[in-house]
């Protein structure tokens, strides 16, 4: 036995090489195969030649006999079947019992890789890699699969991700932007405007001045199709170039592109005269008339700055009267931030009792005998000085403090009052009641704050405006009727500025009355007749009646002459602190005497 | 546990109970909704869940549910999603109990993550003595399940018993024996 030599038994070889032949060298006749091989042979194999069987593919050329096989021993072999297209590689060995023995596999190429012929699992050798190609074959399938699965997945996410922020940035009712939307793609167009400097960029805020009443009287549905048509006319206006967003019930926001400023006031003018068309639907003609508030947007501005400014502009214009475009300009915002600061002061004043009485002297006319005062609110605003009444009380009514207001100065007034009764000195003051204060509750306040000062009511007159009775009629005569039941009187101020006054003194259980200062200061033959015959009906009637505004001696005299009651004005005495004013007085008398 | 195994669960429950069903399992299994990948290897706490979430939903025992597991894999998602390597155990239950190692260690090259369980078998007198190895527990009434499958598969009739349950030091071992082949006419009859 040659020292190389290996024995197997002939399980052994069936266990590894499914695929053998055994084939004798004599004549050339195959006397086994193995349990794979047999499975693809013809049953009567084992009568037919070996060329039969067989095509030789490699060695080339070479014939199939057992001598070429000898000649070719450290070849590799490919057979191919001849039924079928079935190829076996392998090698040839020498046995000791001179025979051939074919030992291989079959060959598994990438297009036949799945065609097993119905082979099992027991029919190949463990290193034939055919079952594991099958396998694998079938796991690059599933990971196929799978893969598409995923990027299926993930288009399905990204799909319904996109399909939600359409949803979340659109508004239903009329298919533009929503808030958010405008917002987020207005902020990417500033991004743009930023490294674009010369393109000017308009922002437009707006809302119909009339939206309510159309809601109102023709229901909402009428109000919905407006507001498409609202949506419609902004987005057609401003084209592709510009972004139409509808910020919340009727207030849309416009952001357009311009040329130069020129073009800029051009489009607001062109917005504008879109959207003021009239509604048409069916017989209905409805006309739309909207405020807008536009803004030249920077580069430094953000989506909140313009749509802010435009927002100011919009409000402080339509506080000047509706309709129209109200351009946010630099002083504009100066002025919009100074009062916002104002306001802030103010209310901080109103908070900490600051605003201060100032004392008006009063006189009888008949004796130069000042007889009394009327308190006027003053404000030291720190930063700017004295503030003029009219804007302050402004402010006041603004923040909704008026209230505070009025009873800040009656109970300053009360205060300096019982000093000055205290000494002797019985004056009557004068208080101004807003339109706000006029409520019940003002009764028993008012009655309360006497009592603990122990002030005879009598001292008291509360004066209101006209303006504050025609508000609320009913109301104002219950709390003057209340008032007076406790003896506190009630004054008209402003006398003759208003509206039918003479109304006002048969309807209403008022003490007196006050003469507009421009009654007086008018000279004027037919003014003085006025004049003399609202004194006259004031005595007939019974009625107290102070002249106000007296700036010359003239003024006085006349009053005196007609027998008006009672004067205050500049030439009697200036409005100052309760010291002051006493101590000027005595002089300023002497001028009247 | 591949993927495939828990979407196996999935596909018993759909067309056992439906769909509904199978979302109350999900749920309870505390699984997300998106469904199982078969090429991606997840948790084995995963089935574990589904097992037991299937077994809470469906009110019954855990073994039962993996039993039908079992049959239902070979029936049906084995069948029809596998058949090509399906075929390469054999046409019949003794080829491919004996080819189911081998099977297992081939499909280990696959997928180099898995955690195969492994099989030796033993012919004895009158039956196969089948041992099964795995580095977990509690698949056994699976293995029960999968064998009734081929039986029924290949149309055979065999009885199956789980004679010895696994231990720290024991593996699980079934007996099958064959009763009678279905497929075959009985000699009385033909007569
Ligand atoms: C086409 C036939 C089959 C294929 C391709 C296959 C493949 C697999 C695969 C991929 C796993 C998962 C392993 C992991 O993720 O860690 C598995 C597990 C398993 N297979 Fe098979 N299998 C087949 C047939 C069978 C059969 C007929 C049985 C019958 C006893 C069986 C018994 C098991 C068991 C019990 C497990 C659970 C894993 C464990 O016990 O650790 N398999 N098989």
């Amino acid at each position: 036995m040659p020292h190389d030599a290996l024995t197997l038994s002939p399980h052994t070889v069936e266990a590894l090489f499914p695929f053998h032949f055994l084939l004798g060298c004599d004549d050339e006749q195959i006397v086994s195969v193995g349990l794979g091989l047999r499975e693809l042979l013809p049953e009567d194999y084992s009568s037919l030649a070996l060329d039969q069987l067989f095509e030789i593919i490699r060695p080339r050329n070479d014939g199939l006999t057992v001598s070429i096989i000898k000649q070719h021993l450290r070849c590799s072999f490919i057979l191919k079947m001849k039924q079928s297209n079935i190829m076996l590689r392998g090698q040839f060995l020498v046995t000791m019992e001179n025979t051939v023995l074919f030992i291989g596999s079959i060959v598994v190429s990438a297009s036949n890789s799945l065609d097993k012929y119905g082979l099992s699992l027991k029919m190949f050798a463990p290193f034939d890699l055919t079952p594991d190609i099958v396998i694998m074959h079938k796991f690059r399938e599933i990971e196929l699969a799978d893969r598409q699965k995923r990027s299926e997945r993930l288009s399905e996410m990204s799909r319904s991700h996109d399909e939600l922020n359409v949803h979340a940035n659109t508004d239903e009712l009329t298919n533009v932007p929503n808030r958010r939307g405008f917002w987020r793609k207005g902020e990417s167009v500033l991004k743009k405007l930023r490294g674009n400097e010369p393109a000017k960029l308009l922002l437009a805020l707006m809302d119909l001045d009339n939206f309510k009443l159309i809601n109102d009287h023709f229901g909402h549905e009428t109000g919905d199709d407006v507001l498409r048509e609202f949506a419609a006319r902004l987005a057609q206006v401003v084209g592709s170039k510009g972004l139409v967003g509808r910020l919340g019930g009727d207030e849309f926001v416009v952001m357009t592109e311009s040329i130069d400023r020129h073009d800029l006031h051009g489009t607001a003018i062109q917005i504008l005269n879109a959207v003021n068309r009239p509604f048409t639907r069916e017989n209905l003609q409805l006309p739309l008339r909207a405020s807008m508030g536009v803004v030249e947007v920077c580069a430094t501005d953000t989506m909140e700055s313009a749509i802010h400014h435009a927002d100011v502009a919009m409000y402080e214009g339509r506080a000047n009267g509706c309709g129209g475009i109200f351009w946010y300009s630099d002083e504009f915002s100066k002025s919009v931030q100074d009062k916002a600061e104002m306001m802030v002061r103010l209310e901080k004043a109103i908070e900490s009792n600051s605003i201060e009485p100032h004392f008006q002297p009063i006189i009888d006319l008949a004796t130069s005998d000042l007889v009394g005062f009327e308190a006027l609110a003053r404000w030291n605003d720190g930063e700017r000085g004295m503030v003029r009444p009219d804007i302050f009380i402004g402010l006041a009514e603004e923040l909704g403090l008026l209230i505070e207001l009025d009873m800040a100065i009656l109970t300053k007034t009360l205060d300096q009052l019982s000093l000055w009764h205290g000494h002797g000195k019985m004056y009557c003051v004068h208080v101004n009641v807003s339109a706000a204060s006029i409520q019940q509750t003002l009764i028993e306040r008012v009655s309360d704050e006497l009592q603990r000062r122990a002030i005879d009511p009598k001292h008291l007159i509360l004066e209101l405006t006209e303006t504050t009775i025609i508000e609320n009629t009913d109301l104002v005569r219950e709390v003057i009727k209340g008032l007076s039941a406790h003896g506190i009187k009630v004054q008209l101020d402003d006398f003759g500025t208003g509206y039918s006054s003479l109304s006002h003194i048969r309807d209403l259980p008022v003490s007196g009355i006050k003469i507009d200062r421009s009654f007086v200061g008018d000279t004027d033959g037919k003014a003085r007749k006025v004049l003399h015959s609202v004194v006259n009906m004031a005595l007939d009637l019974d009625l107290d009646i102070v002249a106000e505004g007296i700036e010359e001696e003239e003024q006085l005299v006349f009053l005196k002459n007609i027998r008006c009651k009672y004067a205050q004005g500049f030439y009697i005495g200036k409005p100052g602190t309760a010291d002051v004013c006493e101590q000027l007085f005595p002089q300023l008398i002497k001028l009247a005497a | 546990m591949y993927g495939m195994v828990n979407r196996a669960i999935e596909d018993l429950v759909v067309s056992s109970a439906g769909v509904e069903v199978w979302n109350e399992v999900r749920q309870a299994a505390d699984v997300e909704p998106d469904g199982f990948l078969d090429s991606a290897s997840y948790d084995d706490d995963v089935t574990y869940r589904l097992v037991a979430a299937a077994s809470k939903v469906l009110q019954q025992p855990a073994e039962d549910i993996l039993r039908a597991f079992g049959r239902h894999w070979i029936l049906y998602t084995g069948k029809e999603g596998w058949a090509s390597v399906f075929d390469l155990g054999g046409d019949n239950m003794v080829d491919f109990i004996n080819g189911l190692d081998n099977m297992h260690a081939r499909v280990q090259i696959a997928l180099p993550d898995a955690q195969m369980p492994q099989f030796s078998v033993v012919e004895c007198d009158g039956y196969l003595e089948l041992t099964y190895r795995s580095i977990r527990t509690g698949f056994a009434p699976m293995v029960l399940g999968l064998l009734d499958g081929l039986a029924e598969q290949f149309d055979e009739s065999w009885d199956i018993e789980h004679v010895v349950e696994k231990t720290e030091t024991q593996d699980d071992i079934f007996h099958l024996r064959n009763s009678k082949q279905t497929g075959q006419i009985d000699e009385a009859d033909a007569a």
